[in-house]
C-alpha cells in the first residue's frame, strides 16, 4: 500500500471494490474520529467506512460486538448494510464512537 | 560545542534514521539546559521552564519525536509481558501499533526532506528518565503493575502532548514536519482519553 503522507487524503485502496465516492452513506475515519459521528440512514442502505488515518482502526458494534470490520489500515474500506439503529466504536481506540440512526425510527 | 561518542544502540528506529548505528554527534542545544528539560519531562509540566528561549533545529525536533514514540512502545512491551488484564493488554498493543506507525511516518518524512535526525539534550533526558521508569515498572508486582502502567501512560501522554504543542511545533520551521506533528496530536489525545478510561475501569 502507498505510504500515507500528511495532508494528502486519497480514496480507497481496497483492491476488491471500486473506489467509493464520499457521499451521504459514507463515514470517514479521520483524525481519530468517525465523521459524521452520527449517520442517519434508511434500513437497507449500505454504509461505507473509509480509514483516512495512518493508524489502524476498526468499526465494531458497541453493545455486544455483534459485528466488526476487523482491522482497517490506511485507505481500507468496509461496507455494511443497515438493519437497525446501532452504536459502534473502534475496539482499538475504545473512546472513538459513532452512531447509526435509521430514519424510519422517527428521525 | 560538539561532542562525539560511541554508545550502544538501543533504539533501532533512530539508528535506521541516522544511518549511523554506533555513533551520535551531540550538539549542545543552545539556551536549553538540562534542568529545564528535567522539569519538562519529570514533573510533567512545562510551566517551570525558565523564560529563556529554547532553540531546537528541525533535525533535533524529528529526533525528539521519534524518541518520545519509541519510549511508549517500550513501556507497552513491558505491559504485554507483565499484565493479565484484557483492557491493559488491548491498550498496550494499540500503543505499540500506533507509535510504530508514527515512527514510520517520521522516517518517511525525514528521508523525503533529506534531514538526518540529530540527537540532542531533550532526547537524552527523555531516554534517561525512561530508563528509570522502565526499571520501576519492571519491579512492580503483578497486583500493582496495571495501575502503575496506566497511571504512567496518563502522565506521559499529557507531558508529550504539552511538549508537542508548546515546544516542538513552535520550534519547527519545516511545514511538512510541523504538519506531521499536528497530525499526530489527535492520536495522542485519543491515547490519553483511552488511558484515562482504562484507569477508571481498573479503579485507578
Amino acid at each position: 500500500m502507498e505510504k500515507y503522507t500528511p495532508n494528502t487524503y486519497e480514496a480507497s485502496r481496497n483492491k476488491t471494490n471500486p473506489k467509493p465516492k464520499a457521499g451521504a452513506d459514507t463515514v470517514l475515519i479521520q483524525q481519530m474520529k468517525f465523521v459524521p459521528e452520527v449517520l442517519y440512514a434508511n434500513i437497507g442502505d449500505t454504509i461505507t467506512f473509509i480509514n483516512k488515518d495512518f493508524v489502524k482502526h476498526d468499526v465494531t458494534e458497541e453493545k455486544s460486538r455483534s459485528w466488526s470490520s476487523s482491522v482497517m489500515n490506511y485507505g481500507d474500506t468496509w461496507r455494511m448494510v443497515v438493519s437497525k439503529s446501532e452504536d459502534y466504536f473502534c475496539s482499538l481506540h475504545i473512546v472513538m464512537k459513532g452512531k447509526i440512526i435509521t430514519k424510519t425510527n422517527g428521525v | 560545542m560538539r561532542l562525539t561518542f560511541s554508545r550502544n544502540v538501543t533504539f533501532q528506529p533512530l539508528a535506521y534514521l541516522t544511518g549511523k548505528h554506533k555513533t551520535y554527534k551531540i550538539m549542545k542545544t543552545k539556551n536549553l539546559t538540562l534542568s529545564m528539560l528535567s522539569i519538562l519531562f519529570t514533573t510533567f509540566t512545562i510551566n517551570g521552564l525558565a523564560q529563556e528561549s529554547t532553540s531546537l533545529s528541525d533535525a533535533q525536533v524529528a529526533h525528539v519525536a521519534v524518541v518520545a514514540n519509541q519510549i511508549d512502545i517500550e513501556y507497552a512491551r513491558i505491559a504485554t509481558k507483565k499484565s493479565k488484564n484484557d483492557e491493559i493488554l488491548n491498550f498496550a498493543q494499540t500503543m505499540i501499533d500506533d507509535h510504530t506507525a508514527v515512527i514510520e511516518q517520521a522516517s518517511a518524512l525525514v528521508k523525503k526532506l533529506k534531514v538526518t535526525p540529530q540527537d540532542n539534550a531533550v532526547s537524552q533526558q527523555l531516554l534517561k528518565d525512561a530508563e528509570k521508569k522502565k526499571i520501576e515498572l519492571n519491579k512492580q508486582s503483578r497486583k500493582n503493575f496495571d495501575k502503575a502502567y496506566v497511571d504512567n501512560e496518563v502522565a506521559y501522554h499529557k507531558a508529550v502532548i504539552d511538549a508537542i504543542e508548546k515546544l516542538l511545533i513552535p520550534e519547527t520551521n519545516n511545514s511538512e514536519l510541523k504538519g506531521l506533528l499536528e497530525a499526530v496530536l489527535p492520536a495522542l489525545k485519543t491515547h490519553l482519553n483511552h488511558a484515562i478510561s482504562v484507569q477508571k475501569q481498573i479503579g485507578g
